[in-house]
């Protein structure tokens, strides 16, 4: 297999899924892509997580436990500093509703997780970070509350 | 209290599935090591029995959000050449490993833009493609265009597959309506896209169907005024 290290070098990637099952193959996945992922079980230990770096990519689970994956995205498109990260959500929620809200409060994409395979996903995901406002670079921080 | 019993569910049903078909996947490509040629043939069984399941899942789930009748259109202007693009590069994958063509033809790309729901045509679409894709044996083709037809804008989806029986025409729009697939390999239907798909091309004030003869392959069109 190519070195995935030398094909997607530097990009970072935020991934935020409550399901351990979940999380692991996706982590699994993107890692063999190359990208850097930090993974977390929550909209709280997301923001913690903001405060060592700035992703150039969030993806955001919606069903998440206290904050939800919509609040989680509210807070992030009200910081001055972090407005500008792509978010991608990927929920098990399918509702029209729920979908118009996630892409009115600023995702760049919804993908419900059962609609498309791994590699469209893993595609999706390659042409968000190639058209982010970040580019791929040594360690950013920003300054969260 | 429905909707969000739908919901539940749908996240629900949805989780463990999603689950099964990335650790499927991800044997299935040999990213957590080699398999053996009688463990990538046992792989590709579970793949299909997880698309399968995937599939009903997904359109059961689109027809209730239908059937419970609060479904709304989020209209948007959409450009038919770049909606036919976004839904064949979805199942390029797939049309290469089935040996089928996808094609686009050139008429779209002259069409005026259309007021659509897009999230909800760009599913009707991909539903008429994955089907052809379904019944196209290998070497064939699977085309994708969009014309301007007076003041309304018509897509088609037509391919080179086995075709549709006369007496299963008028059905196929119906629930679990579903034509049986000689190429038994393939993945079957769940009976519910095409219902789903006739819905809401009528929620958008639009109509669909099917002009079809057995061998001679089959092309669906959706009309959708402008």
């Amino acid at each position: 297999m190519e070195d995935p290290n030398l094909r997607k070098p530097g990009y970072r990637i935020l991934l935020v899924e409550d399901e351990e099952f979940l999380r692991r193959i996706f982590k699994l996945r993107l890692t063999a892509e190359g990208y850097e992922v930090t993974d977390v079980d929550s909209g709280e230990a997301a923001w913690e997580a903001l405060k060592d770096s700035v992703p150039h990519l969030i993806i955001l689970d919606l069903y998440l436990p206290q904050m939800s994956g919509f609040e989680f995205l509210q807070r992030l498109k009200a910081h001055a500093a972090l407005s500008q990260v792509a978010v991608l959500i990927l929920s098990g929620l399918g509702q029209d509703a729920d979908i118009r809200k996630g892409l009115e409060l600023g995702a760049k994409e919804y993908v419900i997780k059962t609609k498309i395979t791994p590699s469209e996903f893993l595609e999706i995901v390659g042409r968000l970070l190639k058209e982010s406002e970040l580019r791929p670079n040594p360690l950013i921080t920003a300054a969260v509350d | 209290m429905k909707d969000e019993f739908i919901s539940i569910a749908s996240h629900q049903l949805r989780t463990p599935l999603a689950g099964l078909r990335w650790y499927t996947s991800t044997l299935a490509e040999g990213i957590a090591g080699a398999l053996s040629p009688q463990q990538t043939e046992l792989v590709k069984v579970m793949e299909n029995c997880v698309g399968q399941m995937t599939t009903l899942v997904n359109d059961l789930l689109d027809v209730a959000r239908l059937d419970q009748g609060t479904l709304t259109l989020n209209q948007v202007k959409i450009q038919p050449r770049e909606l036919l693009a976004e839904v064949a590069h979805t199942l390029e994958s797939k049309a290469r490993r089935l040996q089928v063509s996808l094609l686009i033809t050139e008429e779209g790309s002259l069409c005026p833009p259309v007021h659509a729901d897009k999230a909800l045509i760009t599913e009707v679409l991909r539903n008429l493609v994955d089907n052809a894709l379904k019944y196209t044996p290998e070497n064939g083709v699977v085309k994708l265009s969009a014309q301007q037809e007076g003041q309304s804008l018509l897509f088609s989806v037509s391919d080179t597959g086995v075709g549709i029986p006369e007496d299963s025409v008028d059905k196929l729009f119906r629930k679990f309506s579903r034509v049986e697939n000689p190429m038994s390999k393939r993945e079957r239907g769940s009976g519910l896209g095409l219902y789903f798909a006739k819905g809401i091309v009528e929620k958008h004030g639009g109509t669909i169907w099917v002009r079809s003869a057995p061998g001679q392959g089959s092309t669906f069109y959706v009309k959708l005024p402008l």
